[in-house]
């Protein structure tokens, strides 16, 4: 089972999002700020990221830029952002995000990205 | 109530709060940055949440407010009393709507207009460019795309307002042939009365890729709005046929322009990003290239399998923007593992479409890539990648781009009922049919609030549960006590001694468990004091500012803790007290500096626990309480005889304050100063069997001290005999018991006292109190067992006819006729089934 996790201090955007993945047949993880999020990836490998931006401690491109400097397999990171601003989007990649994506995401916009980053696709 | 909802409230509620607090704090330090950042966070996220229901009332309040802690953060408007102001109000408007939520799932019909107020309110307090920026007010999309919040300067195309994203689309879109068109719809003023509607009309355009709404002219005042009038211009960006367009705007060619979209507006546009993206430009250049030409030349490899259109669109999203980082990346932030995530996305996005064989290229790639330091071997790779999977041959189109295009951009339930059925990838029942709006109820949330909460585990238990629980206990105490009983008749009455010691052993037994049982159940009910501290910040500052006055609140040991029923009876005292002192004992600031103190009065509220009881102080350091005032207001509402008004000392003149119907304030303000005040304080607090104590120096300050029990629940009591009957006098009144001879009690007039340590302690008989003629018996010695108790801040003498044990017990409250015996503040069972009657020594005396 694919695992993801989760980095967002809104729990109840985590719910929302923990659903869907979840319902979908990922395993997933949460954490609420960058700090618990790198150390979570440093416990255990992750398929895929999905990142708030604005979080305390350590904000989402915060977390990227030191995931992507840690001795671990480089795996794809997608940030949820409310902004659609193509100067937070250009920070996001900058930061090491692969996907960006706007709040509110759908469910099947949600699970289309996760799908593809992942590699999967049953035809 | 969905759990997701019930989150969002839990989550709104907790936030709303941090946000009041941060207020606080930034008004102590209005430099403190990391408060500052913390406190847009908590804004932002909380607009963020509210984003994911349909409550347009909170997000329209919300997210003035972000914006506005947008431009505080950016320095371009200051932190103000005035704009902590406007937010702590848009913050209790939002628990306000949290309640609404709570009742009725949704918000009342009456909220929208004051939620309009509201956020007019907080962006008045924007500059007016500002204002003039981003009243523009966003149309909900149909696509669930978000329209962009524009830029203020509206170049000629207007172009740099459309998001990137949509950019990258229509480049593709124009180079696949399509054209596309710009329309500036603006609807006469006078429309709505000719059945028109700009609104649906601008969302319907057909193909419609992007819009925007702006009002022609800033808005003017709600007062004179005419509401019935259209004000507002529709910018839209569409890719349908020109002649399509021009029969959807048949009625109104003059209020709809169509103007070709020249391709070249684009690419510009585009050319502008990337330079903006990367420095190295010979990568930047050539990747241009690369996107350009090769999206020019072929459809996307995804025309090449069963996509469907959201599907379509993600791939060639993702795909466009790896070779964007790709393109982004150079020695100034050359970073390995970006490269290599890129790498893992290249991997899985080639399998996506059955091309295994990628990876090893791409390994090839990478490694090049992370040897050289640059990330143009993978550039390469893509672009060769592109191209080859884009062989004309190969190509079963079943719809072209363009067609992708424009369908991603409907919304995404549309697109899924029109192509999903036969071209889609098995999806999971629940996407079908909860595609679009995110808070639909066709989600089936199977976890629970608690489970995604990551921080310390904690249950929620109704108070209801928890009292039922105790007051079993109470009574397995009480059972348990009936065991010595018995032990003691096994071995007197039916002479089985062994029994008697057996039973004896088993009840230390079933003792130690009841007690830890009750010790944890207690635990349970603890609750720290910072449930009533946590409002005193708002409190302190909303009336000292109404005061004019300039007052700081230091709280101390808000993690006390204490039985939820002290804590929460403690709210109402304590609100009273710290009323009191900021109108009556904290000065003016003139005030202040003339009498050479500092011009801010300080406000210190101290929790602490000693031993049992848990002790809160409320000192000021402002004007105290002058004896000789009380004293003569006391004396003119005759509170005391005008021989009490020379002999009383000043202490017990201060503790006159106490008394009902005393208030010393010179002005009665609306806060407080009624003459209600500190009686009703005291009463509050006996009632949880607590006392206060007051003690103040003129000039320098008040200090008022609460010491309640830290448990409700077992009242320990000390035991005594009079007349034959036994009863309890609770422990936290008694000071101590002596014996004293009967030849040292004088009579002075009726009442009797004693000299115990120097000091003249006047003494009763409990017999008489309680109306029993017999005198106190006295023992061998001829001394009277004399038990101290407190009794409204002084110490009296009771006598009783002998001390017995002292017991921990649940007190009961009197029920039924017997409740209106003031002399008793309860009654217990004891072991062997007897009733104790407890008594009340502030109401005897």
């Amino acid at each position: 089972m694919k695992r993801i996790l989760l980095v967002d201090d809104a729990a109840t955007v985590r719910m929302y999002h923990r659903d869907i993945l979840e319902c979908a047949g990922y395993a997933v993880e949460e954490a609420w700020n960058g700090i618990e999020a790198l150390e979570k990836a440093l416990q255990s490998p992750f398929d895929l990221f999905l990142v708030d931006v604005n979080m305390p401690k350590l904000d989402g491109y915060g977390f990227l830029r030191e995931l992507r400097r840690l001795e671990i397999p480089q795996m794809p990171a997608i940030i949820v952002s409310t902004e659609a601003e193509a100067d937070d989007q250009l920070q996001a990649y900058r930061s090491g995000a692969n996907g960006y994506l706007v709040k509110p995401v759908s469910p099947s916009q949600l699970l289309t990205h996760v799908r593809l980053m992942l590699g999967e696709h049953s035809q | 109530m969905t759990p997701l909802l019930e989150q969002f409230l839990s989550e709104s509620t907790e936030f709303s709060q941090g946000i009041g607090e941060k207020l606080m704090q930034l008004e102590k330090a209005p430099n403190d940055h990391d408060a500052m950042d913390e406190l847009f966070r908590l804004m932002h996220t909380l607009k963020g949440n509210s984003g994911l229901f349909t409550f347009p009332e909170m997000t329209r309040v919300l997210h003035a407010g972000e914006d506005l802690l947008v431009m505080v953060r950016s320095g371009e408007i200051a932190y103000s009393r005035r704009l902590a102001d406007g937010l702590l109000a848009a913050m209790d408007f939002v628990m306000v709507l949290c309640g609404d939520i709570e009742k009725t799932e949704s918000i009342d019909a009456s909220r929208a207009e004051d939620s309009v107020h509201i956020a007019l309110a907080l962006r008045e307090l924007m500059p007016a460019t500002a204002n003039a920026d981003r009243s523009g007010d966003v149309l909900p999309a149909a696509t669930g795309q978000r329209f962009s919040n524009g830029k203020a300067n509206p170049a000629p195309p207007l172009f740099d307002e459309v998001p990137e994203k949509i950019r990258w689309d229509s480049v593709l879109l124009s180079q696949g042939g399509t054209n596309l068109y710009w329309i500036v719809y603006s609807p006469e003023p006078g429309c709505f009365f000719q059945g028109d509607d700009p609104f649906h009309r601008a969302r319907q355009t057909p193909d419609l890729l992007w819009g925007c709404a702006r009002q022609r002219a800033p808005f003017p005042p709600l007062a004179v709005m005419d509401t019935y009038n259209c004000v507002l211009d529709f910018y839209l960006l569409t890719c349908a046929p020109r002649e399509e367009l021009a029969e959807y705007f048949r009625y109104m060619p003059d209020q709809a322009p169509i103007l070709a979209v020249d391709p070249e507006w684009l690419e510009h546009s585009l050319l502008e990003d990337a330079k903006e993206v990367g420095s190295d430009t010979a990568i930047v250049r050539n990747g241009n290239e690369n996107i350009l030409s090769d999206k020019a030349s072929l459809p996307s490899p995804s025309a090449l399998f069963k996509f469907s259109a959201e599907e379509a669109a993600a791939f060639d999203t993702i795909l466009s923007n790896q070779k964007k980082i790709l393109m982004s990346i150079d020695r100034s932030n050359w970073n390995p593992g970006q490269i290599k995530a890129v790498a893992t996305v290249l991997t899985n996005i080639a399998r996506v479409v059955g091309d295994a064989s990628a990876k090893d290229l791409i390994e090839a790639a990478l490694g090049q890539a992370l040897a050289s330091g640059k990330s143009a071997p993978l550039l390469e790779w893509l672009h060769a990648w592109n191209t080859e999977t884009n062989k004309p041959d190969s190509i079963e189109e079943e719809q072209s781009p363009a067609d992708n295009r424009a369908e991603a951009l409907l919304s995404p339930a549309e697109a899924a009922s029109s192509r999903r059925v036969d071209k889609c990838a098995p999806v999971p029942p629940q996407e079908t049919s909860s595609a679009q709006p995110p808070s639909d109820d066709g989600i089936k949330f199977g976890r629970r609030a608690d489970d995604a909460y990551n921080g310390p585990k904690s249950l929620k238990v109704d108070q209801a549960k928890i009292d039922l629980l105790m007051n079993l206990i109470g009574e397995l105490v009480v059972s348990k006590n009936a065991l010595p009983y018995l032990a003691q008749r096994a071995e007197a009455q039916y002479g089985v001694r062994d029994l008697s010691r057996e039973i004896k052993s088993e009840y230390a037994v079933i003792n130690r468990i009841a007690d830890e049982m009750q010790g944890a159940i207690m635990q349970v009910r603890m609750m720290a004091v910072s449930f009533v501290f946590q409002r005193f910040p708002r409190l302190v500052r909303d009336i000292s500012r109404k005061l004019g006055k300039e007052v700081q609140l230091v709280l101390e040991g808000e993690q006390t803790e204490a039985d939820k029923n002290i804590v929460e009876s403690l709210a109402d005292p304590l609100i009273h007290i710290v009323r009191n002192s900021l109108d009556h004992g904290i000065e003016s600031p003139e005030v202040r500096r003339a009498c050479g103190k500092p011009e801010t009065g300080t406000i210190t509220i101290r929790a602490s626990q000693e031993s049992d009881t848990v002790v809160i102080e409320i000192i000021d350091d402002g004007k105290g309480i002058d004896p000789a005032i009380i004293k003569r207001k006391a004396y003119e509402k005759g509170l005391i005889d005008e021989a009490a008004l020379d002999r009383i000392s000043d202490q017990e003149a201060i503790n006159l304050i106490f008394s009902a119907g005393l208030s010393t304030a010179e002005v009665v303000t609306d806060l407080s100063g009624r003459g209600v005040g500190m009686d009703v304080v005291r009463t509050a607090v006996s009632k949880i069997n607590g006392s206060v104590h007051i003690e103040s120096e003129l000039g320098k300050g008040t200090t008022i001290r609460i010491s309640l029990p830290l448990s409700m629940a077992v009242t320990q009591v000390m035991i005594v005999e009079s007349d034959g009957q036994l009863f309890g006098v609770p422990m936290d009144q008694v000071v101590e018991t002596v014996r004293i001879p009967r030849s040292s009690i004088r009579w002075i007039k009726q009442s009797m006292t004693a000299v115990l340590r120097g000091r003249v302690i006047p003494l009763k008989a409990l017999n008489g109190l309680l109306g029993v003629p017999t005198p106190p018996r006295a023992n061998e010695d001829d001394e009277l067992a004399v038990l101290l108790v407190h009794s409204g801040g002084e110490v009296l003498g009771l006598l009783v006819d002998a001390f017995k044990a002292t017991l921990g017990l649940i007190q009961k409250p009197l029920g039924g006729v017997l409740s209106g015996l003031s002399a008793y503040s309860g009654s217990s069972l004891l072991g062997d089934g007897s009733v104790l009657m407890i008594l009340n020594t502030r109401e005897i005396v």
